[in-house]
C-alpha cells in the first residue's frame, strides 16, 4: 500500500533520514520505533508532504506522491495525527472533526455531521463535542485529532505518539481503539511510539529507525529479542 | 558621456543610502530572528533618531557623530520600553507573532502622530561640517557626510556581527534565534534576551537615523514610513537570518532605487522598488542568503 | 436575545434620519462606510488571520475604476461599482498570490508595499488618472449615484453595512469560511485535513479586496473628488484595521461596533484640533489599537461575549 524508497532528508548539515526504505501492506499495523531524534516524525512529514525529501520516492497504492502538497495526499487517502496536537482552537470539537469530514472526506453537509459524530463517539469524546477545542487537555486533544484524521476517510493512517503521556490503562484503551481500526474498519496504520507495551502488543510488524537509518524490521517478538535493537535502546538508557 | 556620469552619480548616491538601509535592516533582522516579531515602528524610530540629531545639533551645537551615541542610548531605552508595552505581553500567547504586527503598528502610528503634533509636518534639515566637504572618487562626487554614513554603517554591522560571535550575550542571542525552547532549557533567560535584542535593534535604527540626517534634506515625521517599507524589503531580499547578506541586499536595493530614479524620475523611483519586491516575493521569497523557510 | 437587539437597532437606524440634520447624517454615513470597509477587511484579516496593512490600495483602485469609467465613458456607478470590485479583487488575488506562499509577515509587507506602489502609479500615470490633481465628479443625479442630500447616502451606506453583517454571518458558516478559519487556527492541521491552504488564502484575499473595491466607489461618489495621496494612504489602511480589531476581528459585528465608537470620536477630534491635521485622530487609532491588542485581543465584541457568558454561568449558579 505504501512504499518508501531510499528516502533521504537533510537539514543543513544534519542528515535526518539516510536512504530509508520501508513498505507497508494493506491491512497491517506497523509499529515505528526508535530513539529520540531517529527521524520518525521526519519520515511522517516526508510521507505526508510536509517535507520534500532530498532523495528517494514515496509511493502510495502505486502512485508517486513524493513532494505532493499535504492536502492532496490527505485527499488521496492518507490521514495523520501530530506529535504535539494541533487543534483548531477556537472551533468546537465537533466543528474540528466536521471540517475534516468536509474537506478530506469530501462529505456533504449532513453527511459530514454524521461522520464526525460517529468518530467522536468512537474516541469517547461525545460529552466534549460542543466544547471549544482549546479548552481540552492534552489527552483529549490527541483523541480529537484521531477522530479528525479518521473523518478524512483514510485508507492509511499515520499516528505520531498517540499514547504518550497516558497512564497504563488509558494507554491500553487507546491501543485497543487503534487495533480495532485495523481489524474492523480495515484501515492500514503506521504507529510511531515510545511506549513499548502499546507497540509490541498490537503491531503486526515493527520497524526500527536509528539515526535516520533502518536498524531492524520484523515481528514484535523478533524485534524485542534483536541484540542490535536492545543495544540501541539500552545504550540510550545507560547514557541517561 | 555626460549622461552616464550623471546617471552613475545618481545611482551611487542611492547605493550609499543602501549602507544605511543595511544597518536598519540589521536591527529588524535581529528582532525577527530572536522573536519572530515584526516591528512596524522601526522606521519611525529611525525618524526619531533623525530628530534627535536635529535637536542636539541645533540646541546644543553637538557634533552629529556624538549625537549618534546619544541616539543609540536614547532610542535603545525607548526601544526597551516599547518592547515591554507592545511585544512582551503578547509574544508568548497563541497568535502572538501576528499580534506584534498590530501592536507595533499602533505604536508606529502613535509615534508619527505625536511627531506631527510636536514638530509639524514641514521638512527640516541642518547644516554640519560633513555636509559641506566633498570627496571625489573615480569621477563621482559624494559628500563627506554620505561617505561617513556609509562607512559607519558597515563598521556598526561588523561590530554587531563580532558581538554576536564572541560575546556570551551574543551567543545567547544566537541560541535563542535558533532554538528558543532549547535555549530556555540550558538556562538562558529568553525574555531578557528578547528585551535586549529589541532595544539593540531600535538603537541601531536610531544611529542609522542620525547618520542619514547629516545629509538627508527632508527630516519630517512621516519620513519613517518609507524607511519601514524599504528596510523590510532589504531584510526579505537578503533572507531572514543573514547578517552580512543585509549589506549586499541594502546596496542592491539602493542601486535599484537609483535606477528607478532614472527611469521614473526621482519622485517615483520607488515604483521600481515596489515592482522588484513583488517579483522577489513571487520568485524567491526566502531571499538570497536566507535559511530556506520550511515549505508549508 | 441577540436577534431582538439587532432588529431593534435596525429599526432605529431606519427611522432615525428624518430627525437628524445634514451634519449628523454625514457622520453616520461615514460610520457605516468604515464599518463596511472594516468588515470587508475582516474576511481575510479577522477570519483568515492574514493581516493586510495596505487595504487602502483596493479602496483606491475601486474608486479610480468606477470614477474613470464614469468620467470617460459615462458609465453609471451603479454598474461601475461591480467592475471596481472585480479590478480590486484581481489586485487582491495578485498580491495574495505573491505574498501568501510562505508563513510570516509577507502578506502584511506585500500589501503595504503594494499600497505604496499603487499610490505612486496612480500619481505617475497622469494621462490616465489625472495624476496628483485627481479627478472631480461633476455629474449629479440618482442615476450617477450622486445625491444632493445626505439622507440618501445614509440609506445607501446603511444597506452596505447591513449587507456586510449578513454576508459575514453567512460566510462564517459556509464551507469556504470554515476552511479559512481552520487555517487561521492552524495551517499545518488545515493542510492535514485536506484544505488547500494556499488557494483558500488567496481566494480570501481576493474576496476581501473585491468588497473593499466596491467600498471605494461608494467613497468616491460621496466625496466627489479623489486624489492618490488623500485616498491611498497608510492612514486609511490603519484605520480599517484598527476599527475592526477594536470592534472585534473575526466576527460579523466587530466592524459596526468599532466604527460606531471610533469614527465619531476621531471626527470630533479632527474638528476640535483642526489645525493639527490628521495628527490627533490617527493617534487615537494607534493608541486604541495597541491597547486592544495587548489587553483585549478579542476586541469589544469578544470581551462582551466572554463577559456575558460568565454572567450567564453565575446566573445558572
Amino acid at each position: 500500500m505504501l512504499e518508501v524508497r531510499d528516502v533521504t532528508k537533510r537539514f543543513g548539515g544534519l542528515v535526518a533520514l539516510n536512504n530509508v526504505s520501508l513498505s507497508v501492506s494493506k491491512g497491517e499495523l506497523l509499529g515505528l520505533i526508535g530513539p529520540n531524534g531517529s527521524g520518525k516524525t521526519t519520515l511522517f512529514n516526508v510521507i505526508t508532504g510536509f517535507y520534500k525529501p532530498d532523495g528517494g520516492r514515496v509511493l502510495f497504492k502505486g502512485v508517486d506522491i513524493t513532494g505532493m502538497r499535504p492536502h492532496r495526499i490527505t485527499r488521496l487517502g492518507i490521514g495523520r495525527t501530530f506529535q504535539i496536537p494541533k487543534p483548531f482552537g477556537r472551533m468546537t470539537v465537533l466543528e474540528n472533526v466536521m471540517t475534516a469530514a468536509f474537506y478530506g472526506g469530501n462529505a456533504s453537509g449532513s453527511e459530514a455531521r454524521e461522520i464526525a459524530e460517529r468518530w467522536i463517539e468512537y474516541v469517547k469524546l461525545r460529552e466534549k463535542a460542543h466544547q471549544e477545542a482549546r479548552t481540552l487537555n492534552v489527552v483529549e486533544r490527541k483523541l480529537m485529532e484521531l477522530a479528525r484524521a479518521l473523518s478524512t476517510n483514510p485508507e492509511l493512517l499515520l499516528l505520531d505518539e498517540l499514547v504518550a503521556g497516558l497512564n497504563p490503562s488509558e494507554t491500553m484503551e487507546v491501543a485497543n481503539l487503534v487495533r480495532r481500526l485495523v481489524d474492523e474498519f480495515k484501515i492500514t496504520v503506521i504507529m510511531v511510539e515510545h511506549v513499548m507495551r502499546a507497540v509490541m502488543t498490537i503491531s503486526d510488524r515493527v520497524f526500527v529507525l536509528h539515526r535516520g537509518m533502518k536498524l531492524a524490521e520484523g515481528t514484535p517478538e523478533e524485534i524485542s529479542r534483536d541484540p542490535k535493537v536492545i543495544d540501541a535502546y539500552l545504550g540510550e538508557q545507560v547514557r541517561l | 558621456m555626460i549622461e552616464w556620469s550623471a546617471y552613475s552619480q545618481l545611482i551611487f548616491s542611492y547605493a550609499i543610502l543602501g549602507g544605511v538601509y543595511a544597518l536598519t535592516a540589521l536591527g529588524l533582522s535581529l528582532i525577527w530572528g530572536v522573536m519572530r516579531a515584526v516591528n512596524w515602528a522601526h522606521g519611525d524610530l529611525l525618524m526619531l533618531g533623525m530628530y534627535t540629531a536635529y535637536w542636539m545639533v541645533l540646541l546644543l551645537g553637538m557634533d552629529p557623530l556624538i549625537a549618534a551615541i546619544v541616539a543609540f542610548c536614547l532610542l535603545g531605552a525607548l526601544g526597551g520600553i516599547l518592547h515591554l508595552i507592545a511585544i512582551e505581553p503578547v509574544i508568548e500567547k497563541p497568535g502572538g507573532h501576528e499580534a506584534t504586527l498590530l501592536s507595533t503598528l499602533g505604536i508606529s502610528v502613535a509615534i508619527e502622530s505625536m511627531a506631527l503634533i510636536l514638530w509639524s509636518p514641514s521638512p527640516r534639515s541642518y547644516d554640519n561640517i560633513y555636509k559641506g566637504i566633498y570627496l571625489e572618487l573615480f569621477g563621482i562626487r559624494t559628500s563627506l557626510a554620505e561617505a561617513i554614513a556609509f562607512s559607519l554603517s558597515l563598521i556598526a554591522i561588523f561590530l554587531v556581527d563580532q558581538f554576536m560571535k564572541r560575546s556570551r550575550l551574543g551567543k545567547a542571542i544566537r541560541a535563542v534565534s535558533q532554538n528558543p525552547i532549547g535555549a530556555r532549557v540550558v538556562g538562558i533567560n529568553v525574555s531578557r534576551i528578547r528585551l535586549f535584542t529589541f532595544s539593540l535593534g531600535v538603537a541601531l535604527a536610531g544611529v542609522a537615523g542620525v547618520l542619514v540626517s547629516t545629509f538627508y534634506p527632508n527630516i519630517m515625521p512621516l519620513a519613517g514610513v518609507v524607511w519601514d517599507i524599504t528596510s523590510y524589503i532589504v531584510v526579505i531580499f537578503a533572507g531572514l537570518g543573514s547578517i552580512y547578506g543585509v549589506i549586499f541586499s541594502g546596496l542592491i536595493i539602493g542601486i535599484i532605487e537609483g535606477i528607478g530614479a532614472i527611469i521614473f524620475t526621482n519622485a517615483f523611483r520607488r515604483i521600481l522598488v515596489g515592482l522588484v519586491f513583488l517579483a522577489v516575493l513571487l520568485l524567491r521569497p526566502e531571499g538570497l542568503f536566507g535559511r530556506a523557510l520550511r515549505r508549508v | 436575545m441577540r436577534r431582538y437587539l439587532m432588529i431593534a437597532a435596525l429599526l432605529l437606524a431606519l427611522i432615525l434620519p428624518p430627525f437628524l440634520d445634514e451634519f449628523s447624517l454625514a457622520i453616520l454615513v461615514q460610520v457605516f462606510m468604515w464599518a463596511y470597509l472594516a468588515m470587508a477587511w475582516d474576511v481575510i484579516g479577522g477570519y483568515g488571520g492574514q493581516f493586510s496593512l495596505g487595504h487602502a490600495a483596493f479602496l483606491g483602485l475601486g474608486a479610480y475604476t468606477s470614477t474613470l469609467l464614469l468620467e470617460n465613458f459615462g458609465l453609471t456607478p451603479w454598474v461601475g461599482i461591480w467592475i471596481a470590485g472585480i479590478i480590486a479583487g484581481a489586485a487582491g488575488a495578485l498580491v495574495g498570490f505573491a505574498s501568501l506562499r510562505l508563513r510570516g509577515p509577507f502578506f502584511a509587507l506585500g500589501t503595504i508595499a503594494f499600497a505604496e506602489l499603487t499610490q505612486l502609479l496612480l500619481t505617475y500615470l497622469k494621462d490616465i488618472t489625472g495624476g496628483p490633481l485627481g479627478i472631480m465628479i461633476n455629474e449629479t443625479g440618482f442615476e450617477y449615484m450622486v445625491f444632493d442630500k445626505q439622507i440618501y447616502y445614509y440609506y445607501l451606506m446603511l444597506a452596505f453595512a447591513i449587507f456586510g453583517i449578513l454576508f459575514l454571518e453567512y460566510f462564517e458558516r459556509s464551507k469556504f469560511g470554515v476552511a479559512l478559519i481552520a487555517l487561521r487556527e492552524d495551517e499545518d492541521a488545515a493542510e492535514a485535513v485536506g484544505i488547500d491552504v494556499y488557494r483558500v488564502k488567496v481566494l480570501g484575499a481576493a474576496i476581501s479586496a473585491f468588497l473593499t473595491g466596491m467600498g471605494g466607489t461608494l467613497y468616491a461618489q460621496w466625496i466627489h473628488y479623489i486624489r492618490p495621496d488623500t485616498l491611498v494612504r497608510l492612514d486609511f489602511s490603519t484605520q480599517i484595521v484598527a476599527i475592526d480589531v477594536v470592534g472585534g476581528a473575526g466576527s460579523p459585528y466587530g466592524g459596526i461596533i468599532g466604527a460606531l465608537i471610533l469614527v465619531p470620536i476621531s471626527l470630533y477630534l479632527n474638528a476640535l484640533f483642526g489645525g493639527m491635521i490628521a495628527g490627533l485622530s490617527i493617534l487615537l487609532y494607534g493608541v486604541v489599537l495597541l491597547i486592544v491588542i495587548v489587553l483585549m485581543p478579542g476586541g469589544i465584541y469578544g470581551f462582551l461575549r466572554r463577559f456575558l457568558a460568565r454572567r450567564g454561568d453565575h446566573a445558572r449558579g
